[in-house]
């Protein structure tokens, strides 16, 4: 099921908030109708 | 269901995603560190999704603060120098400021001078009141040089010893000129070696 961005993030000032937008789809290509798909948090990447 | 994994910066970085229950999905960012540049890695099992990674530039915010980190020679007729740095409201450094007092001749009510760098237009309100003398002389010249690195050298002169407070300001926008409040720092100046 691939993901695709709808946005793209540049430049954002600390304490401000920004978003990028994202839409499922299926391995044929359609548009998924439903959410429920679980987003996990993964820090320690490097800054740079 | 899937998951999708979001690889961000070890910390300062407040993330929140919201499902529209219609395939949509909106990933919300803030920043807390100006790290200037990292990357948001959103994966799907092993791999990228199309677009990833995002590259980020996070910058320091408004300066809501400033802080004196230095003094030196500050001391009448010799050249006194004093350092500031500007900060945002989550700590992060913004500019850096620079003052030289040199031979100062008055006391010293009110002198203003703006000067941008850095995004924002930085006010200095120059007080002072002499040991052994209540005179005001608001015509001191003060100048600032603009490093362009968010960094400013300023100097004025000035021959009588005293308590010094220099009030930083910014203006906000053009359209609202009204110099804001950061801060008040204390300088003393003390009197020179006789002769």
């Amino acid at each position: 099921m691939p993901f695709y961005c709808s946005k793209l993030v540049q430049n954002i000032k600390c304490g401000e908030t920004i978003s990028i937008g994202f839409k499922a789809k299926d391995e044929f290509g359609n548009d998924k109708m439903t959410g429920g798909d679980q987003f996990v948090a993964v820090s320690g990447m490097l800054t740079h | 269901m899937a998951n999708i994994y979001i690889l961000v910066p070890q910390r300062g970085l407040d993330l929140e995603v919201l499902d529209y229950n219609n395939g949509n999905y909106e990933l919300k960012m803030c920043p807390k560190i100006a790290y200037e540049k990292f990357s948001v890695h959103i994966k799907l099992g092993d791999q990228d999704i199309h677009g990833s990674p995002f590259m980020v530039n996070s910058e320091p915010g408004n300066t809501t603060d400033v802080q004196i980190v230095k003094i030196e020679n500050n001391r009448v007729g010799e050249r006194c120098t004093f350092e500031f740095l500007a900060k945002d409201s989550l700590g992060n450094e913004k500019v850096r400021i620079i003052l030289f007092f040199n031979k100062c001749e008055a006391v010293y009510n009110t002198m203003l001078y703006s000067q941008k760098s850095g995004g924002d237009n930085i006010i200095l309100m120059l007080k002072g009141v002499a040991v052994h003398s209540k005179i005001f002389n608001p015509n001191v010249p003060i100048s600032i040089k603009d490093l362009k690195t968010g960094r400013y050298i300023a100097s004025f002169t000035s021959t009588l010893a005293g308590n010094y407070s220099i009030g930083v300001y910014k203006i906000q926008t053009a359209i609202n000129p009204d110099p804001v409040f950061l801060k008040s720092v204390e300088v003393p100046l003390f009197a020179g070696i006789c002769p």
